[in-house]
């Protein structure tokens, strides 16, 4: 299991800090498939092992809120699999996209973690939280 | 003079699903179907299951 911070979301997150001109949007959905692993490199959940033969994209819950000022400053990201999505595919990996309707060749991939088993099915709902830390 | 400098970084710091079963089912059902590996710990309370998978702190 490992996780990837990919370098295209290093750079939204310091455009959007830096208010550079035509920074990338925020952190707005969060996806699973069953490709093996991730690479700093990717930019889509296909840039690794091809097109996932099981992908599933939604938008957050809701807008992550900020919490008080700390060290690290630790943000949260919400997003369920309700019992009617990716039922009977393997959760492999999670990534993070700055795109409320993420896909699987959308160049919208933040951040990810791989390495996962976790077979979906229709008896139950998943919220996953993915936390990013700010030091 | 200290000359360490603080490194600013951006971490993934956790990453944690919660499974509720279904109406109907209960959690060890669907920790059953889930047939979970690779996390780093698993908290089981009424109807839902706290799977972490990555915990830094």
């Amino acid at each position: 299991m490992a996780n990837v911070n990919m370098t295209q979301g290093l750079k939204v997150v310091g455009d959007r800090a830096s208010g550079v001109a035509g920074a990338g949007g925020a952190m707005a959905g969060m996806s699973v498939d069953d490709n093996a692993s991730f690479t700093a490199t990717d930019t889509n959940a296909g840039s690794t092992g091809g097109a996932p033969a099981h992908f599933q994209g939604n938008a957050l819950d809701s807008t992550p809120t900020g919490p008080a000022a700390a060290t690290p400053y630790v943000v949260s990201h919400v997003m369920t699999l309700t019992t009617g999505q990716y039922n009977t595919f393997v959760v492999k990996r999670i990534g993070l996209h700055n795109s409320n309707a993420p896909g699987a060749a959308t160049n919208t991939l933040m951040f990810g973690i791989d390495g996962l088993a976790l077979t979906k099915q229709s008896t139950f709902s998943l919220v996953i939280t993915f936390k990013l830390s700010y030091s | 003079m200290d000359n360490k400098v603080n490194e600013p970084r951006v971490t993934v710091e956790e990453v944690s699903g919660v499974i509720e079963a279904a109406p109907g089912t209960t959690i060890y059902e669907a920790l059953r179907d889930a047939a979970l590996s690779g996390f780093k710990s698993i908290v089981v309370e009424g109807s839902k299951a706290t799977v972490t998978w990555l915990k830094r702190s």
